[in-house]
């Protein structure tokens, strides 16, 4: 019966570590268009989240956490505004190296394996349920 | 006990209990999908030979009081897990855990524990019917 109820732990820990992945794709998207307020300013960076595994002593389970939070390197896109404060000398703005598209299909992915993780929970809680329904 | 080593109630808690183990290597393979470099586990299936030998063959240690309990070896450390071979892709992140794959595992694994539970029930009710008590749905 312990290995079945650790499967709820384990799904918990894979929607919570997707969770934080929303949260960065959300920070993202937010931030598209901040750009810095003096010329030669670096505007906002897009920010990447890498997963890993952790054993949990207490349960001896193996769990996903957050490994770190990154940069993307990638460079800014350029645009024309001369009248922008951040504009520099030829009168181009540095802007943020989000790519909406990219930042949709990322969060299409998270939404999808926080289902995932919430089918098994679903899952697991008939399979309880079936055995209780023994004692009846 | 009963003269029969393994009764079929008893393969039955083992093979629910085996179902419980597996059911939480698939979801530790589900939650860890986006992990660099994740390996894929499942457990090994399960053989009546070893189920049988390891009720049989069961080493505990020497009682020497009344107040002692006898420690045996749980049912869950007689399953193995093993990496998956053989997974349908590897993601482009480096983990062989394919969501679609784990899901039919976890369908399949539910399957097999209604099976399970349902037989469990039908062993309950034939003693409720010996009993002349009402059967349970």
């Amino acid at each position: 019966m312990t290995g079945i109820v650790d499967a709820y732990y384990l799904a918990g820990a894979g929607m919570r570590a997707q969770g934080d992945r929303l949260r960065v794709v959300a920070e993202n998207i937010a931030n598209a268009d901040s750009t810095g307020l003096t010329p030669g300013s670096e505007p906002y960076r897009r920010k990447t989240i890498t997963f890993k595994n952790v054993l949990d002593r207490e349960m001896g389970i193996e769990k996903v956490t957050v490994s770190s939070y990154g940069v993307d390197s990638t460079p800014f896109q350029k645009k024309y505004m001369p009248g922008h404060p951040a504009a520099d000398a030829q009168g181009y703005v540095l802007y943020p190296n989000v790519e909406p598209v990219v930042e949709m299909v990322d969060m299409q992915e998270a939404q999808r394996a926080y289902e995932a993780n919430v089918n098994v929970i679903d899952v697991t809680r008939s399979m309880i349920s079936q055995t209780l329904s023994l004692l009846k | 006990m009963s003269a029969m080593p393994l009764s079929l109630p008893d393969m039955l808690t083992v093979k629910m209990s085996y179902d419980g183990e597996r059911q939480k290597v698939l979801a530790q393979n589900i939650a860890s999908m986006d992990t660099p470099d994740y390996k894929a586990v499942d457990l090994m299936p399960l053989d009546f030979k070893n189920v049988l030998a390891a009720k049989t063959q069961q080493v505990s240690m020497a009682i020497t009081s009344d107040q002692h309990m006898v420690g045996g070896r749980p049912y869950t450390q007689m399953f193995r897990s093993v990496v998956s071979r053989n997974t349908f892709e590897r993601t482009p992140v480096g983990s062989t855990s394919v969501v679609e794959e784990q899901m039919m595992k976890v369908a399949e694994n539910a399957t097999d524990y209604t099976l399970s539970t349902s037989l469990y029930k039908k062993i309950g009710n034939l003693f409720k019917e010996a009993m002349g008590l009402q059967p349970s749905a």
